[in-house]
């Protein structure tokens, strides 16, 4: 794009997956009088989506929506993927912004589907399971995604 | 302005510029979804399914930058919503789509 005013900002809280995601290092443009995101939005959500399986504390409800939204799945497919009711989900997703009261294991199944839906080897794959074992921690902490690698995508 | 009769169908103009991507968002639209908790990608999608297309207005805005109206509809999971978007042309001739605001339909 042409001769626009771009600037960098440090941090940024990014609320686009439905939950607050601190955003470092996020290229901005001024077009007129607002500031926009220099990088495809779709970008930043597909980093989100990847970087939820390996988020150090458990997922929150808000999470947990944004991995089913994003994998374009109804409450009800969801629900069938990982064996439980959708009433299910819908309690863990109304659960915002503190962790769900999912099974440690279910959770697990649910990052694992999320590694399953990247390009991940299959070497990658089992050194992910295998940290697994290790379960998150219960304090919820912001998601942190550093976006400049992403710059210059358009 | 030439450019401006590609607007005249607008629900192409919003497909053509969420297909290819050529859309931003304002700091105030990424405010309101953060206060009501939509993730933008739902939005998206449903923007793709359909929009009616409640008011065309020049004034709005900068000088001579078409802004809309667009009605969303509800799902059974989603709240309805108007959503505010203007357009602009790239001097490549690329339309440009900025999404600015919106606000929840009353039931």
């Amino acid at each position: 794009m042409g001769d626009y005013k771009r600037e960098i900002r440090d941090t940024f809280t990014y609320h686009g997956a439905g939950f607050a995601v601190v955003l470092r290092r996020l290229p901005m443009l001024l077009l007129g009088t607002e500031w926009v995101f220099d990088v495809k939005p779709s970008a930043i959500d597909r980093r989100i989506f990847e970087r939820l399986p390996r988020q150090a504390s458990r997922l929150t409800g808000y999470q947990v929506r944004f991995i089913r939204i994003y994998a374009d799945m109804t409450l009800k497919a969801f629900a069938h993927r990982f064996g439980v009711s959708h009433p299910a989900v819908l309690k863990w997703e109304r659960a915002g912004d503190s962790m769900t009261n999912m099974s440690w294991s279910t959770e697990k199944d649910i990052r694992l589907f999320v590694l399953s839906q990247s390009e991940s080897s299959a070497q990658e794959f089992q050194a992910f399971y295998e940290a697994l074992t290790t379960e998150a921690n219960e304090a919820v902490t912001p998601l942190e995604i550093d976006i400049e690698e992403l710059v210059g995508v358009h | 302005m030439e450019w401006l009769r590609a607007l005249s169908d607008v629900e192409s103009a919003v497909a053509d510029c969420l297909m290819r991507e050529n859309y931003f968002f304002s700091e105030h639209f990424n405010a309101l979804l953060g206060e009501y908790r939509i993730a933008r990608i739902s939005i998206v999608r449903r923007l793709k399914s359909g929009i009616h297309n409640e008011e065309y207005d020049y004034s709005k805005g900068h000088a001579d930058i078409p802004c809309f109206c667009l009605d969303i509809k509800a799902t059974h999971e989603e709240p309805a919503l108007s959503l505010f978007v203007a357009f602009s042309r790239e001097t490549e001739g690329t339309l440009m789509m900025w999404i600015q605001e919106f606000h929840l339909k009353a039931k």
